[in-house]
């Protein structure tokens, strides 16, 4: 009896063994990659999922195939816990080579001392062909920190199908919406008359990032500017507090007065992806996995402009340099090349959804035949980028928390406020 | 032994054919077993499930078709195995540390001549009052500075020297009849000697308690490696699973073929060892 | 001297690992610290801050609420579940089993069976309730109260196994000759529990009930796992607050400060629990 059981936990054991020793052989998922012999390995972190991944992969894979010179290692890390690692990983000196980081954590990272001077690195970077507004927000005490990859912004995006089911579709493929708070309430409300009770009228998130950059985009269409005055290290507490009531309270009657949204779906782009919903508003990152759904018949457009002016959250990836006291100046150099490389494949970048940052490419013929895109690349004139300054990502866990117990309608937007106010006081210092 | 069992079996049955309420109550603990076990079942059938299965009627879940084919994926195209390998080897590792360094010192405080010994004992005995999770932030940065972030040395290392297992097996050593030590020694016996030749195979049940205790602790030690390991490929189960699942929200065939994947060894190892880790874990727990 | 081979190996580990991090977090709570260096002195600051900032009460208050709500729920059901277990019945080595096996299961098993089980719409749980006519669309995880509840029953599920195993150690230490001996004087089998079996487990209960009031201070995982910490921050316990200031807010120096309030708290309790298993022993 004893005997069987010690050989069946030896085999157990052994099976074990066995299984990860053929792992290692395999590979697994971005792990213990094949670096081609006498290449100079450059790793790279991003934080991309779903279709962004693919993208900025087949652009890395683009490059390595390109030369024999440099290999990028491209490791692709969680979204939530992104920054925190990679703050970890560079302050424990085993950080990567390259980082993506969103525009608004940048002031922080150069702050803390933790990314590369881009102009003591000696390679050319044609920074005359970026977007100077963007370009601008990469550059700290006159010196490049970071490489600007694209501007994205929060837009919307109907079901083609659904929306003419009901009604609501004008014959050149435009909604019958007025573009007033009203207007796109009746419109969201006679959706959800007009469908068969087993489709939504919008499909969207009762927490979380978008429900974010939803209530931001109303309330810089409201005229707010922003939480903190725009200083880097010294900001200011400059909410507009009737603003960000209004925008928040209008946000909320979608999801309790109107019932146009459904409370706490656990995937809101599934839902739309199997045309369960005749709406949605997310990232313009979408666009690419919507193109790449099958039967999905679908358009894109801003955000409607619903109040005084046009406004809409938006938000800029960007390549990174890391600082480490004793980084191979040719390892830095290769990372540079890559970056100057990526962003001149912009068009690639663009399929996912986003604006490429690189004006060249913009106005390039291959961007400008891309489907979609043009019916947002607008929005980038006139987005609202996200506060910048130190305190950036503290600021948004603030606000984010917050502004979730007006979605589940545990405080009003009011209290809500409040308690940003305190809190963002606290986080800065004031 | 026997004839105390079958006296105590009688009295058994004398009081069952007693209590009229005997077949409810085990009807009850029947139903609440199963309700334990239900998640744990439902995970199971959910893997085998074709992936992208969903449905609105509970029931289905249970019903064929059944696949393998999520295993198959689930091994191939995933980290979870080398997860649940770096598990294994962490907590083997840390296990067999810890019952080196704790048998030694155990050893020394119990049955050797020094001086200041019974100050260092206490010193030890102060262990017990500082839990790991209220100093992780500095330990954190003593791990940094010794270069050991994201590696196996810096997840092992911070966990071995436990001050309970020293108090426990000090108390069994104690126990060891004084007859066998003098004798040993009188044979000119070394100090290294008699600990590995006779105490320490005299203190198997104890040193079995701990090692059992410091494998499911580390096994399911969250907190340190959440926050000491960068790669994913030095991920250990309880950090690496909720990255993979957490990509999942509604597709609920892969997230529950991963879990079963992390959790069938476990529960083999459990179903086989069922009776030396209940006594462990009475055995630490009444000890600690 | 022929002890230091013996000692060493320990007493360096022990010492780096486990005393040097107290005198390290307290050099830590006296500056400005960040991920990347030591910034600067700020003496007190920290702990001023501290006490001035409603996160911090807040979620020490959670951690505490937790705290009383599973302790006593949890001394209770392993309580029951050992009597259970101790049944003599064909079944037994089943039930222990049964009672048992979340136990062995890792956090990160547990908290993700949940969370899919509970899902809203097409969860396992929700799709029961529908079919039996409770149409309701229960948000277990965003709502405050359903939350908290999902947490507690987690817990105790997950962990109960440990606790009905030291318990029933306790049941098996109690001499049969007792209840043979009050069989005799006609006692009732409630009238048997009570005099009998509730006194004789009062040793171990006590032992149980501060070993779980010790582990619930170190709440962590399946919280940030399950709800993490929300909704909006309704179920954050101390130890997540901790991790988001050191890492998320990247303020080490802050974090270390509350550690050490969770250290101090946590002081207590062991010192409370070595005294009394003193008492117990004597």
């Amino acid at each position: 009896m004893k005997k069987w059981v010690s050989v069946l936990f030896g085999l157990v054991l052994a099976s074990f063994v066995l299984a990860a020793c053929s792992d290692d052989k395999a590979g697994g998922e971005g792990s213990d990659v094949e670096i081609p012999e006498g290449a100079t390995e450059v790793v790279m972190w991003n934080l991309f999922g779903g279709g962004d991944a693919e993208y900025m992969q087949e652009i890395v894979d683009k490059f390595n195939e390109s030369q024999s010179d440099i290999f990028i290692n491209n490791i692709q890390q969680e979204y939530d816990e992104y920054y925190t690692k990679l703050l970890t990983s560079i302050a424990s000196g085993k950080g990567p080579d390259l980082a993506i980081s969103h525009i608004h954590v940048l002031p922080e990272l150069v702050n803390q001392g933790l990314l590369q001077d881009l102009d003591s690195v000696d390679v050319d970077v044609s920074w005359d062909e970026f977007t100077p507004n963007i370009l601008d927000a990469t550059v700290y005490d006159d010196k490049h920190y970071a490489v600007p990859i694209d501007t994205h912004a929060q837009i919307f995006y109907y079901n083609n199908k659904l929306v003419k089911d009901a009604g609501l579709m004008n014959d050149d493929g435009t909604l019958k919406m007025e573009e007033t708070p009203e207007g796109f309430r009746n419109f969201l409300t006679t959706l959800k008359d007009k469908l068969p009770g087993d489709k939504y009228p919008m499909a969207f998130s009762t927490a979380g990032l978008d429900s974010y950059r939803l209530w931001w985009t109303f309330y810089t269409q409201l005229g707010g500017e922003h939480i903190l005055t725009d200083d880097l290290e010294n900001p200011e507490y400059a909410l507009d507090l009737d603003k960000a009531i209004k925008a928040a309270e209008y946000l909320k009657s979608f999801y309790y007065e109107d019932e146009v949204i459904p409370l706490n779906l656990q995937d809101f782009y599934s839902e739309f992806q199997s045309k369960n919903a005749a709406t949605i508003s997310t990232g313009v990152w979408a666009t690419g996995i919507w193109e790449t759904t099958e039967d999905l018949e679908f358009t894109a457009m801003p955000v409607p402009n619903v109040f005084d002016q046009k406004g809409a959250w938006g938000n800029s990836h960007t390549f990174v340099i890391p600082f480490y006291n004793d980084a191979d100046p040719e390892i830095q150099q290769a990372a540079l090349e890559f970056m100057e490389f990526a962003t001149d494949e912009g068009a690639i970048w663009a399929e996912a959804g986003h604006v490429p940052a690189k004006e060249t490419v913009v106005n390039s013929e291959e961007f400008k035949a891309l489907p979609y895109r043009s019916d947002y690349a607008q929005v980038a004139e006139y987005v609202n980028f996200e506060d910048r300054n130190i305190y950036s990502r503290g600021l948004r866990d603030i606000v984010m928390r917050n502004l979730d117990m007006i979605w589940t309608d545990e405080v009003s937007p009011e209290e809500a406020f409040k308690a940003i106010e305190k809190e963002v006081k606290d986080l800065i210092g004031g | 032994m026997g004839k105390a069992k079958s006296s105590s079996r009688k009295s058994a049955l004398l009081q069952r054919n007693r209590d009229p309420q005997h077949g409810l109550k085990v009807t009850v603990g029947i139903i609440i077993a199963l309700l334990f076990l239900i998640p744990i079942i439902w995970m199971l059938f959910v893997s085998l499930k074709p992936d992208g299965y969903s449905t609105t009627n509970p029931l289905d879940w249970f019903m064929p078709p059944y696949t393998f084919e999520n295993y198959t994926n689930i091994i191939e195209d995933t980290l979870i195995l080398r997860w649940v390998w770096n598990s294994l080897i962490v907590g083997v590792i840390t296990t067999i540390l810890t019952l080196i360094i704790t048998a030694l010192a155990a050893f020394a405080i119990s049955q050797m001549k020094f001086r200041f010994k019974k100050i260092i004992f206490v010193f030890f005995l102060l262990g017990l009052m500082i839990p790991g999770e209220a100093t992780i932030i500095p330990l954190y940065e003593i791990v940094k500075n010794l270069g050991l972030i994201d590696s196996y040395a810096g997840l092992i290392l911070p966990m071995i020297a436990s001050p309970l297992g020293v108090i426990i097996l000090k108390s069994f050593f104690d126990g060891v009849p004084k007859e066998i030590i003098e004798s040993a020694v009188m044979d000119g016996c070394s100090h290294f000697k008699l600990f590995y030749k006779i105490v320490l195979p005299l203190a198997k049940p104890a040193l079995a308690a701990i090692a059992i205790f410091t494998f499911i602790g580390s096994w399911n030690n969250f907190l340190w490696p959440y926050l000491s390991i960068l790669s994913e490929t030095l991920y250990t189960l309880p950090v690496g699973l909720p990255v993979f699942n957490s990509a999942y929200s509604q597709a609920y065939v892969l997230p529950m073929t991963a879990n079963a994947v992390a959790s069938i060894p476990v529960i083999i190892v459990f179903l086989i060892f069922e009776k030396q880790i209940v006594k462990g874990i009475s055995f630490t727990g009444i000890k600690g | 001297m022929k002890a230091i081979p013996f000692l060493l190996p320990f007493f360096i580990a022990y010492l780096i690992f486990t005393i040097f991090p107290i005198f390290k977090g307290l050099e830590m709570s006296l500056y400005d610290w960040s991920l990347v260096r030591k910034l600067d002195f700020v003496g007190l600051e920290n702990y001023k801050e501290m006490f001035t900032d409603p996160h911090f009460w807040r979620t020490l208050w959670n951690t505490t609420l937790f705290v009383i709500l599973t302790t006593p729920t949890m001394v209770i059901l392993a309580l029951g579940l050992a009597l259970f277990a101790n049944m003599r019945t064909r079944l037994q080595t089943f039930l222990r089993s049964a009672y048992f096996l979340p136990s062995i299961l890792s956090v990160a098993v547990i908290s993700f069976i949940i969370i899919f089980m509970l899902q809203p719409y097409s969860g396992f749980v929700n799709t029961i309730l529908h079919t039996i006519g409770i149409e309701t669309e229960l948000f277990w995880l965003t709502d405050k109260v359903l939350a908290w509840i999902t947490i507690v029953v987690v817990t105790l599920w997950w962990t109960v196994g440990f606790n009905m195993v030291l318990f029933l150690a306790g049941l098996q230490d109690i001499p049969e000759s007792l209840y043979e001996a009050s069989e005799i004087d006609g006692a009732s089998r409630w009238e048997q529990f009570r005099h009998i079996t509730l006194p004789q487990l009062m040793p171990i209960g006590r032992v149980i009930l501060l070993l779980q009031i010790l582990a619930s201070y170190k709440v962590f995982a399946q919280i940030l796992l399950i709800t993490g910490g929300g909704p909006g921050g309704a179920t954050r316990p101390l130890i997540q607050y901790i991790y988001e200031v050191g890492f998320r807010q990247n303020n080490l120096g802050y974090a270390a400060t509350m550690s050490y309030a969770l250290f101090f708290i946590l002081l207590i309790l062991s010192i409370i629990q070595l005294k009394a298993q003193r008492t117990e022993e004597s």
